[in-house]
């Protein structure tokens, strides 16, 4: 910029043709009829050189910039011209000084305005590059997490297909193999029978030396355990079945609230001393379900009260509420028990898990009732805290 | 005379065994055993037994409540070394198995429901094992009796420790006193 600013100025830039046209005549006019302004190399700007005309140089910071010619003025007139003229052209250099200041602060701001401008344009650019980087990394790492979850609940469904299938083959095995093993005791004891009829002659004795009393008696022991074995088998599969509705029965319309008064009729007699049941139930519409699951759900749910109250070694009460809505219907099972925690809660509904001690619980109820639920597209929630109860909230939605 | 102590949490289970130790023969190669069976449907209260009386066989079940047939087993191997053991379950989980191999040392893991020939023969071939073993340790002590490397005292005492777990060591009670009853 100070190149500029303070630079060597020549007359014929300070005077363009329009002051020319301005002074000249005032010139012309003040020296008598004859001036005429010329530059540093010679060049006439205003008026007419003659050859006999006084020259008065005209002055810019101690340097000779031009000329002043007149013949007809005196030397004291042309001076005070000069004087004037150089006095004109200060001031035009003040005013060019500040003009060009001005413009070049003007273009700088400009530039730097353009750079800005510039350096702007492209960090938007890097941004909406990077915006749409990060949308599509965004869109990947959304389709990877749909990716995994699939894979975890495929995992999670084969680990609680695997868990059924343990928990089966451990419930099924322990029947079976004492029914095996008895009914091969058994064929021993019948040939016992078999050698007696080749010893008949023997009489007593050979009753006696066969241990045939021992065999009579515990041969009946043998068929009663193994019997109660066989159905100990067949209920298993009878829950397994349910649990999986494979042999679903025709639905039909029922009033929830007879369902709950069912079941609560079947354990009324079974629940232990200190428990009391206490219904609060208002008016249901008529609901299309599978009575019998509903009813095998909620007496699952009626006995896992009463037992978390049994655990939890004192008297309690379980209530039971229903009401509906225009949505559907709503019923709760509260129980004041042992509760669960966290941990208990989020694997309740795992197929044979179980807080009994082994051999107490099959570990079918919760996830048993689940299923039911699901299957007459409903829900079923869990609230339960350590040591204050727990409460399994039914909702079944009615179609309008 | 070789003793039995059967524990599974299932009565039946145990009914459905003693019937079949009773009348099945208990045999192999040119050596049989007859069987004196004692049951149990808790493993705490075996446990408290094989605190008293030597077993030469424990058959037990792996999932039951209290305790599991690991932990039994390895209850019993610390009183009785020297006796067999056998785990008979229907819980097929490959955990138990492997800390029942590594915890407990056992002879065999058989599956339910079992067969009865099986079993039989497995009970025989530990008990037919666990006899050569203790025969071989005799042979063994009596060579090196001969040989200077043992005295008969030490023998004794380890035939003595063998009928009667503990008894070569002298429990010292709180009051300098020694005690009978092993405070273990």
């Amino acid at each position: 910029m100070n190149e500029t600013f303070d630079r060597e100025w020549r007359i014929e830039e300070l005077l363009d043709p329009a002051t020319l046209q301005r002074i000249g005549p005032a010139l012309t006019a003040l020296l008598g009829g004859d001036a005429a302004i010329v530059d540093a190399r010679g060049s006439v700007l205003w008026g007419a050189l003659t050859n006999d005309a006084r020259r008065e140089p005209v002055k810019l910071e101690l340097e000779a910039v031009g000329h002043l010619a007149s013949a007809n003025a005196a030397q004291a007139q042309l001076a005070a011209a000069r004087c004037l003229l150089e006095h004109l052209l200060r001031t035009q250099i003040r005013y060019k000084m500040a003009s060009n200041l001005h413009l070049e602060v003007v273009a700088a701001d400009f530039d730097r305005l353009r750079l800005e401008h510039a350096r702007l344009q492209e960090s938007e650019a890097r941004y909406k590059a990077l915006s749409a980087e990060l949308e599509a990394r965004v869109k990947v790492q959304v389709a990877q997490l749909e990716e995994r979850q699939q894979m975890l609940y495929e995992a999670e469904k084969l680990a609680s297909v695997g868990q059924l299938a343990a928990g089966v083959a451990h419930e099924v095995n322990n029947p079976l193999g004492f029914v095996r093993s008895n009914l091969s005791s058994f064929q021993v004891y019948l040939s016992k029978f078999a050698q007696l009829r080749d010893r008949l002659a023997e009489g007593e004795t050979a009753w006696k030396a066969l241990d045939l009393d021992f065999l009579l008696e515990d041969g009946n022991d043998l068929l009663a355990e193994t019997l109660k074995g066989v159905d100990r088998i067949a209920k298993i599969v009878s829950e397994l079945k349910s649990f999986s509705n494979v042999d679903r029965a025709s639905e039909e319309f029922a009033d929830l609230n007879t369902c709950l008064k069912h079941a609560a009729s079947v354990i009324e007699g079974q629940l232990p001393a200190g428990v009391s049941l206490r219904f609060n139930l208002l008016p249901l519409p008529g609901l299309i379900c599978l009575p019998g699951h509903i009813n095998q759900m909620l007496l699952n749910l009626l006995r896992n009260a009463g037992q978390a109250i049994v655990d939890a070694g004192r008297s309690g009460e379980i209530l039971v509420t229903s009401e509906a809505d225009e949505a559907g219907i709503t019923i709760s099972i509260h129980d004041d028990g042992v509760g669960m925690t966290a941990e208990q809660q989020a694997r309740a509904f795992e197929p044979f898990f179980t807080t009994r001690p082994v051999g107490s619980g099959a570990g079918l109820g919760l996830s048993t009732a689940r299923n039911i639920v699901l299957a007459h597209s409903g829900r079923i929630a869990l609230d339960s805290r350590p040591n204050v109860g727990t409460t399994v909230t039914l909702f079944f939605p009615v179609p309008k | 005379m070789s003793r039995v102590m059967l524990v599974d949490d299932e009565e039946s289970i145990l009914s459905a065994l003693k019937r079949l130790l009773r009348v099945a023969p208990c045999a192999i190669a040119n050596k049989s055993f007859t069987l004196e069976v004692e049951t149990f449907s808790s493993p705490a209260a075996a446990l408290e037994r094989a605190h008293h009386e030597a077993f030469d066989l424990f058959v037990s079940d792996y999932r039951m409540p209290e305790m599991d047939g690991v932990e039994f087993l390895k209850g019993v191997k610390e009183l009785q070394p020297d006796a067999a053991r056998l785990i008979l379950s229907g819980y097929a989980d490959l955990n138990a198995l492997v800390r029942a191999v590594n915890e407990v040392g056992i002879d065999r893991f058989i599956g339910k429901p079992w067969n009865d020939y099986e079993l039989m023969s497995a009970i025989a071939q530990s008990l037919a094992h666990r006899d050569l073993m203790l025969e071989n340790r005799q042979l063994a002590n009596l060579v090196r009796m001969e040989m200077g490397e043992k005295t008969p005292e030490a023998i004794e005492a380890e035939r003595l420790e063998a009928l009667e777990p503990g008894i070569t060591q002298v429990n010292w009670g709180r009051t300098a006193r020694y005690c009978l009853i092993p405070t273990g």
